[in-house]
């Protein structure tokens, strides 16, 4: 549970939930949605997937996402959007390590 | 464990807690250990596991039910769908639940339990009629 309340606790996350709310949305959709790098958005959905909070799939070339929230998670996700719970704003993750920073 | 398993063993867990709790309340009031001047504890007790079980179900059903289709026409209906009976269905089992635990006397409550339930499949029906016409 706590790990759900990690991955509702930053905004950038709970935006991506709302937007799968309305329907299933590819990576790149949901990237250009987004004023946030590539690697740092691959960091919030690797969140939102610990947390069993989206899926994803593959279809050809793209990553799709759907949300997988029970109705009280979604409940809960609504809570913290009424309060503006905004804890998560010093912990955003970092994305992963580029090939240049691995070697 | 395969998810129809899973399945399997949730909805046969669901059918002994139906089953058991009420049994239980028997075998208590049997050895004092509980009262009932109603005569009616074992029934009131299977009626409010039955009505959390419905909103447990309800629970998980969007999480459980939505799958991503590239062949569907229209995922974000179908999603709203999903979405919308797992909320009505949460609600209508929790108050079929309340129903059975305050309302006395017990046929009464057996009466007005199906209430919560019914509108629920109204409300659903109707909300699926609504979308399907809905212009995309």
């Amino acid at each position: 549970m706590s790990s759900v309340f990690k991955a509702l606790a930053d905004p950038i996350r709970r935006q991506v939930l709302a937007y799968l709310r309305e329907r299933p949305l590819s990576a790149g959709e949901l990237a250009e949605r987004f004023d946030v790098s590539k690697p740092t958005m691959s960091a919030h959905f690797s969140v939102l997937r610990e947390a069993g909070l989206i899926d994803a799939s593959k279809h050809g070339k793209s990553i799709v996402y759907r949300l997988k929230m029970s109705v009280l998670e979604e409940a809960l996700m609504e809570l913290a959007q009424a309060v503006g719970l905004d804890m998560a704003r010093t912990e955003t993750p970092a994305p992963p390590p580029t090939k240049e920073e691995k070697t | 464990m395969t998810d129809k398993q899973k399945q399997l063993a949730w909805g046969l867990a669901g059918a002994a807690v139906l089953i058991l709790l009420p049994l239980a309340v028997i075998a208590l009031r049997r050895w004092g250990l509980v009262e009932d001047p109603g005569h009616d504890l074992p029934g009131r007790v299977y009626g409010v596991a039955a009505g959390l079980i419905i909103a447990a179900y309800g629970n998980i059903a969007p999480r459980k039910l939505v799958r991503y289709d590239p062949g569907s026409p229209r995922p974000a209906r179908r999603q709203a769908a999903i979405r919308f009976s797992g909320r009505v269905f949460v609600l209508a089992g929790l108050a079929n639940a309340a129903i059975w635990a305050t309302i006395t006397p017990i046929d009464t409550a057996a009466l007005l339990s199906m209430v919560p339930l019914v509108l629920a499949l109204l409300l659903v029906f109707h909300r699926c009629a609504r979308l399907r016409t809905e212009r995309a």
